[in-house]
């Protein structure tokens, strides 16, 4: 706000004080983000110097913060020692597509249930929060034998499928909450302008509501991509399980090879950031840009 | 733009229309909201009703003489249920029941105020912004499991955290210092996503009302409680409910940075997850739907002590809401025109 905001002339009584005091704050509120943002960066430094030590040097103590020995082969190594690229795109396949059917399947639900009131409204949308409150660990079980009986197990589409459920109440109710808090009266406008339902939702309401869109795809890529439990359970062959189950194999009773696993972990965080990057000017554009006025 | 003032001859219609519209849409209500209900039917509602239907059976026996698996499950009732609570197995419920208190109630009190915090740094416009929120957010871009290796990397006897804070702690032995331990992974782990969150409902405020609270000459407390915080209580609530029922089902961060059998750390989804991993299937189910039961009554006391608002009603007072937010400028710039 403060940095957008032309300045005027007499703000409050004492002007230069208030342009003053103004800055002051803008430059506070940096700091302050950037220390935030160092505590939440600081253990991706030790991720990345440990991931650059030679095997050697992880079991030294005291520990070093900087390792003596720079040791980049460990990213070219990496590759080798599992199928990193397959479980890669194991991963970014299942995130992807169950992002995709979430949103499909959650835009038409939601829409309806903002925008209309009928009776069992409310309690569908309790029951979708309630399919929230089952443990995946206790869920594990019925799906690991509906899997079986589907012939899904081991395959991507079973950790599509899956993915899309587990993600798709928070979209529902993030999208519900969003196509509510745009006013109604801005579609009957585009109707009066001649648009049909569809071109005046997909012309005044989705736009308006990109940041809940944005939202949903973040929530639910991230979540199919972090999906741990699941896919430890239906998948078996080391070549179609996501990173998450592949990764922690770098680290268990026989090895030890925490530099692998902090590679990995440190290239599998690039999709993400890529996506986020992208996708991160449509959260911020949205609304800012004063389309709702 | 409907007019506030109610004008009978401008009501009726609206009403009219209203009821045609509930009238003609059954079948279209059915074709929009049936792909959500087919989707959660087949991966959440089978499994659902199959532990129900498992709690009420235990295995009767394991093995035969030629150690080959013998399937002979015993219809038992409710006795998984009453073994959990009031026999042998009762000490340990009641510890991962406090626990998964523990960790719900700080760890979600911590995440909402840092969460909140860190939308309105990230709302602001300042130089580097753009990287001060990535940085934020990526942490909630890391697989679980792979976060809580890292946290175990540095809780390790002679790891980071121990060389920062100058003496030995040992982090993930039995104690405080683990529940500590598991907080903080967790508190960098997600509340990022309440960030994120935040500000996508902070986007959603016109500037115009800060410039109206800032000419009124209302402080920056003031306005964050008046104005602020009620504009983004729609998505607060969604946000904190979502990490309610999150944390409630806390299992691979305790169980990857701890390990399992730590009664420092140990919760109801733990304990469920170990009875399965020993083919103990009935006594899981019931774990799991104790801590069903648990999390819906919180979900529901949450929805109605804080927001009974939340699926409907809020819809009306938040359009009059941004109907007075719209009026300044709109009155402005017709003066203007």
């Amino acid at each position: 706000m403060s940095g957008r905001s032309t300045p005027r002339p007499k703000d409050r009584a004492g002007s230069g004080d208030g342009a003053f005091a103004r800055r002051a704050k803008v430059a506070i509120l940096a700091g302050v983000g950037y220390l935030v943002a160092f505590v939440f960066i600081a253990p991706y430094l030790e991720m990345a110097l440990t991931a650059l030590k030679p095997d050697r040097e992880l079991t030294k103590s005291p520990t070093t913060l900087l390792p003596e020995h720079w040791d980049f082969a460990n990213f070219v190594n990496v590759w080798k020692a599992a199928p990193i690229w397959k479980n890669m795109q194991v991963s970014l396949i299942v995130a992807a597509v169950a992002t995709l059917i979430a949103l499909a399947v959650a835009l038409p639900a939601a829409y309806y249930t903002a925008r209309h009131r009928f009776r069992g409204r409310g309690a569908f949308l309790l029951l979708v929060l309630v399919t929230q409150m089952f443990a995946p660990t206790a869920l594990v079980i019925g799906i690991y034998r509906e899997m079986v009986a589907l012939d899904l197990t081991d395959t991507l589409f079973g950790l599509i499928l899956v993915n899309a459920a587990f993600n798709l109440p928070f979209c529902v109710w993030i999208l519900h909450g969003y196509f509510s808090s745009i006013p109604k009266a801005l579609e009957e406008a585009a109707y009066l302008d001649g648009a049909g339902k569809v071109k005046a939702l997909v012309r005044v309401t989705l736009p308006l509501s990109l940041p809940g869109l944005v939202t949903a795809v973040i929530y639910t890529f991230i979540g199919a991509w972090n999906e741990y439990v699941v896919a430890l359970t239906i998948t078996s062959s080391p070549d179609r399980q996501p990173l998450t189950v592949a990764v922690p194999g770098f680290v268990t009773s026989y090895q030890q090879h925490w530099q692998y696993l902090f590679a990995t972990s440190l290239i599998a965080i690039v999709p993400v950031v890529i996506l986020f990057v992208f996708i991160e000017r449509y959260l911020i554009g949205g609304l800012t840009a004063g389309s709702v006025k | 733009m409907t007019t506030t003032t109610a004008e009978p001859g401008t009501v009726a219609p609206v009403k009219q229309k209203n009821k045609s519209d509930v009238q003609g849409s059954g079948r279209l209500a059915a074709v929009l909201l049936s792909p959500t209900f087919l989707v959660l039917a087949l991966v959440v509602g089978y499994p659902i009703i199959d532990a129900l239907r498992e709690s009420m059976y235990q295995r009767s026996n394991g093995l035969d003489a030629n150690g080959f698996v013998v399937k002979g499950d015993k219809f038992v009732g409710l006795k998984n249920y009453t073994d959990i609570l009031t026999g042998d197995a009762s000490h340990a419920f009641w510890n991962a029941f406090y626990n998964t208190t523990f960790f719900t109630v700080v760890g979600v009190l911590i995440e909402t105020i840092l969460g909140v915090a860190m939308a309105l740094v990230m709302h602001q416009a300042f130089r580097g912004r753009g990287f001060v929120r990535a940085s934020i957010l990526v942490p909630w871009a890391i697989p679980t499991a792979v976060s809580a290796l890292l946290w175990r990397w540095v809780f390790q006897a002679d790891g980071v955290a121990n060389a920062m804070i100058g003496h030995q702690v040992l982090w993930t032995t039995e104690g405080f210092h683990a529940k500590v331990a598991v907080l903080i992974a967790d508190t960098w782990k997600t509340a990022p996503f309440v960030g994120l969150l935040v500000l996508a409902g902070l986007q959603l405020i016109p500037a115009e009302v800060y410039e109206a609270a800032k000419v009124d000459g209302a402080g920056t407390w003031y306005t964050f409680r008046k104005i602020t915080l009620p504009l983004i209580k729609p998505v607060l609530l969604v946000a904190v409910l979502f990490r309610l029922l999150d944390v409630l089902r806390f299992f691979d961060l305790p169980f990857v940075l701890i390990g399992a059998h730590k009664d420092s750390v140990e919760t109801l989804s733990m304990l469920a997850y170990d009875e399965a991993s020993n083919l103990r299937y009935g006594p899981a189910a019931a774990y799991a739907t104790i801590l069903f039961v648990y999390v819906a009554v919180v979900a529901y006391a949450f929805v109605k002590l804080l927001g009974a608002d939340i699926i409907g009603e809020a819809r009306s007072r938040k359009k009059t809401a941004a109907k007075r937010a719209k009026k300044g400028p709109r009155a402005a710039r017709e003066a203007t025109a």
